[in-house]
């Protein structure tokens, strides 16, 4: 049951009735938190076990450290300062001891069930066959939403650790947290403290809440059904049989595939979000139009943003300030230039994350290789920030140039794209071919069949009616959220757009398989 | 406040952290010397400098840094 399915609809419908029923006010939480286990077990009863000792680990974890912070602060407020920082050194020593076994127990539960193969495959490859010995690949279902709700439990956890949030005492509250349906399959990665009171509180049924959510709704379909599932055949068809196609066909392909990707991605977003304010609760925004970026790094800040964020905020930040770090910074002040030198814990900190955040996708070296390329092109970019600041000056270039504006979006976007080679690929050793192929076949052809392979000319119709009006709110976006400015409108004008939409779902959209049909992101 | 002023001197010899007084706003220190700095102070003063006090008000003076520093430690 996909978020974007006709039984989604139906169950989520019954579960807003029954949320919204006034003498459960009180308890409408127990009924969210009903509503996701449902959910989460017509996804498959096998995998259960995790998502219920994610829960326990996180909630015990987290009531454990919160008792260490009060203990602390109470010996503080009765004994002296040098008694009390003997105290301290041993309380961050149990802290410690508790963050490992959390982390280490659902970690380890997400590299057991998703990377086990990636290991036994390569462990294979090094043996190679020696003494007949090879190791045989688990046959395990990687949970729903795995990667995404240990990072948010684990982020809970770290939050507890360091007082910037109170643990919640009721392990079913803290369940829902962990589980909550709109939401698990792949996101936003939510933080506690701003997600548990929206969960936990009782909410009234307001005709805002319903009518944005409904419009939401409407528009990831619109998203997901004209656009993404529109797309995906010919774009699957470019990487699937790439030998066929030139290296100019196959750089449009990763266009497409970047395009798509983000439009499938955001889709889930707008449906998950319009869902879930239908039920009175705000989900964290993932996306901030990144096709606008100007850099690399603005890219990473305007796209999966619950995830980036994540990953700066508990991984980038405290591995920079770090002692290696330091070392590290002290090592390089001696041996590099200054301005280089004060690079060095950010690099270092840098690298680790994109190595991370490649595998965190996907259990495979192309992954690995595409966060690491990311990592790369922003350590080189902080590098040489100075030298690019001398050309520019130089040319005379000022910030504020429209052209240059656009000249530093549409470089983002084909180097986005370039990147994009690898998950668009089928395996590693395909996406470095494609990427042979792009570079030494790049011949430019006005062809039909160069830009557009196998696709039907109605369908590119509807894709390019479908990205006109996408880009066209994009912008819109830039300036002001586009409901505003629609609530500004009179109420024909609205609702004329909205029955355009809405028709064009049904006129233009992917259907038959679209209605039921999964999205991309869940896999990760 | 000796021990503060010999680690912003190693971190940017070149700038006079006795009068700047718009360290961050004026960007004479950048997100990157800033990360450099806190690792420094972390382990120089035992203290724990978290994300949110990454804030220019914080940062945009030798004196405001110093005042950082003796708030985490009384509060450590």
């Amino acid at each position: 049951m996909t978020i974007n399915s006709m039984s989604f609809l139906l169950f989520f419908l019954g579960t807003a009735v029954v949320y919204y029923l006034p003498f459960l006010k009180k308890y409408q939480w127990a009924v969210l938190l009903a509503a996701s286990y449902l959910f989460y077990f017509f996804t498959g009863t096998d995998n259960f076990i995790y998502i219920l000792i994610t829960t326990v680990t996180t909630h015990f974890s987290a009531l454990a450290l919160s008792r260490k912070n009060k203990q602390l602060k109470e010996y503080k407020e009765r004994c002296k300062k040098e008694e009390a920082a003997e105290y301290k050194e041993r309380i961050k020593r149990e802290k410690k001891r508790i963050i490992f076994f959390d982390v280490v127990i659902n970690v380890g539960i997400l590299i057991f069930v998703k990377y086990s193969n990636f290991f036994i495959f390569n462990i294979n490859r090094i043996l190679d066959g020696e003494r007949g010995i090879e190791l045989k690949a688990l046959n395990i279902l990687v949970p729903l939403g795995i990667s995404y709700y240990t990072l948010q439990s684990i982020g809970y956890v770290l939050d507890v650790s360091k007082g910037k949030t109170k643990a919640e005492a009721n392990l079913l509250k803290t369940a829902l947290f962990v589980s909550y349906f709109p939401q698990i399959t792949q996101g936003p990665i939510g933080r506690f403290e701003k997600l548990a009171p929206r969960l936990f509180r009782s909410h009234k049924p307001a005709w805002q809440n319903l009518s944005f959510g409904c419009q939401r709704i409407l528009w990831g379909f619109f998203k997901k059904t004209v656009i993404a599932d529109r797309m995906n055949p010919f774009v699957d068809e470019i990487f699937l049989n790439f030998q066929q196609y030139s290296g100019f066909t196959l750089f449009l392909g990763c266009m497409y595939f970047s395009i798509q990707a983000y439009v499938d991605f955001s889709a889930y977003m707008d449906i998950a979000a319009g869902y879930s304010q239908i039920l009175g609760i705000k989900l964290e925004e993932n996306f901030m139009r990144p096709f606008l970026s100007q850099s690399l790094a603005e890219y990473w800040r305007r796209w999966h943003i619950t995830l980036s964020s994540w990953f700066r905020d508990y991984l980038f930040y405290p591995l920079s300030i770090s002692k290696p770090a330091v070392k590290l910074s002290r090592m390089g002040r001696k041996y590099l230039p200054a301005r280089i030198a004060k690079l060095v814990p950010s690099i270092y900190a840098m690298f680790v994350v994109w190595f991370a955040t490649g595998f965190w996708h996907d259990a495979s070296w192309r992954y690995i290789l595409w966060g690491v390329a990311n990592g790369i092109i922003m350590i080189s970019s902080m590098c040489f920030s100075g030298t690019f600041q001398t050309w520019k000056e130089k040319l005379h270039i000022k910030d504020e140039n429209r052209l240059w504006r656009l000249f530093r979006r549409v470089r983002t976007f084909l180097l986005i794209s370039l990147l994009k080679v690898f998950p668009a690929a089928d395996s590693t050793g395909n996406s470095l071919q494609i990427l042979k192929h792009i570079v030494t076949d790049f011949q430019i052809s006005f062809s039909y069949q160069a830009w557009f392979p196998g696709l039907i000319k109605n369908y590119l119709a509807y894709i390019l009616f479908g990205l006109i009006l996408f880009f066209a709110v994009s912008i819109r976006q830039e300036k002001e959220p586009v409901r505003n400015y629609l609530a500004r409108k009179s109420f024909v004008l609205r609702w004329c757009l909205y029955l355009i939409i809405l028709c064009s779902v049904l006129a233009f959209g992917v259907l038959g398989t679209g209605i039921s049909g999964g999205f991309e992101y869940a896999q990760y | 406040m000796e021990k503060l002023m010999e680690i912003l001197k190693n971190l940017r010899p070149e700038v006079d952290f006795n009068t700047e007084k718009s360290l961050i706003d004026g960007g004479v220190l950048d997100s990157f010397d800033l990360v450099s700095l806190i690792g420094e102070l972390n382990e120089e003063f035992e203290i724990e400098i978290s994300f949110d006090d990454m804030e220019p008000e914080n940062f945009n003076s030798a004196e405001q840094i110093y005042q950082m520093i003796v708030r985490l430690q009384s509060e450590e």
